[in-house]
């Protein structure tokens, strides 16, 4: 059978708590738990849109070396050159900078925003960490 | 008005005064700070009533570390759905059931690796300086078995009512309300005045 008056004793009991000495430490550790939580997701978003930049980037190069390679391939029928030999006319964008589709500025400025965001994101991560 | 309370506010965040300014808000304007993304004016939430969720996570069982962490993790999920909170119950009371909640899917997940006999258990819940009646109440909460324990502190610590806390539970309504009976019945009995016991004890003497 229930006592209601034993239970409200009860209930008081319970709200009745000790005050723990380190409660500051507590609640720092919650906020600190909390702006690690924050800075985490602002580098995730930051790594996700350089990545996705980064990404986008070499997509766009890469479509325009499949051009210039359709181009090539084009030419290399058209003057009824071999096989060989119309490879041999293919840009290597790794060999020769001069012969890529895109400017060698381009690769500079990416390579320099891809430096420009890994420090941001390293100085943030030693910040916040 | 309260978001141009909490601007002024964090103009000085970080700050002696600007946390003595937090000290002095109402809960209900402290959370509509923290659903704006003020994180001191949660801290300051965290600092007020840290240490009921602590406490009531001691007296449902869990050991000191533990229950500090899980804390932490309360409020934590409190702070993330604080857009849901609407302010129709007391703040602290909403995170002692996140909290509750929290350790007993953490019990759940225990007792599936370490099925736990319902027996009686001599458990101590520690600290020092406390008042006389609480020291009862941490007392004689050593003295129900871990599954009674449990569902009292559910139902009268957090406030939950004996359906929640069979649903959280995932147990018969009449299981928990079972535990829930012995369990008082024990507590009823620790909690005794002496006097009251020694009559109690006649009583029973006298039904023999």
């Amino acid at each position: 059978m229930s006592d209601p008056s034993f239970e409200m004793r009860l209930q008081r009991m319970f709200s009745d708590h000790p005050h723990f000495p380190d409660t500051p430490l507590f609640a720092a550790e919650v906020e600190n738990r909390l702006s690690r939580g924050w800075a985490l997701r602002r580098i995730l978003i930051g790594a996700g849109g350089i990545g996705g930049g980064l990404l986008a980037t070499y997509q766009l190069a890469g479509a325009r070396i499949a051009e210039r390679f359709g181009e090539a391939s084009r030419l290399a029928l058209d003057t009824s050159q071999s096989l060989k030999s119309a490879a041999l006319h293919l840009p290597t964008p790794v060999g020769d900078l001069g012969q890529l589709p895109f400017g060698g500025e381009v690769i500079w400025l990416v390579v320099g925003l891809a430096v420009l965001a890994g420090a941001l994101l390293a100085g943030r991560s030693i910040q916040e960490f | 008005m309260i978001l141009a309370a909490g601007a002024n506010i964090m103009a000085h965040s970080g700050t002696q005064s600007a946390r003595s300014a937090l000290g002095s808000l109402h809960d209900l304007e402290l959370t509509a700070l923290s659903s704006a993304g003020d994180r001191s004016a949660f801290g300051e939430l965290a600092r007020r009533h840290g240490s009921a969720v602590r406490a009531l996570l001691r007296r449902m069982g869990a050991e000191s570390a533990l229950a500090d962490d899980l804390a932490q993790d309360a409020f934590l999920a409190a702070f993330e759905s604080i857009a849901d909170f609407r302010g129709e119950g007391a703040f602290v009371g909403w995170v002692k059931r996140i909290a509750a909640r929290l350790y007993l899917k953490r019990w759940k997940r225990r007792a599936e690796l370490d099925p736990v006999e319902d027996q009686e258990q001599g458990c101590s819940f520690g600290g020092e300086g406390e008042a006389a009646s609480r020291l009862d109440l941490d007392g004689a909460l050593a003295s129900l078995s871990e599954v009674e324990r449990l569902c009292v502190s559910l139902c009268y610590g957090a406030g939950l009512s004996h359906a929640e806390a069979a649903a959280a539970l995932k147990a018969p309504l009449g299981t928990v309300k079972s535990h829930v009976k012995r369990g008082l019945d024990k507590l009823k009995l620790q909690l005794a005045s002496p006097d009251e016991r020694s009559l109690a004890g006649a009583e029973r003497r006298s039904n023999v």
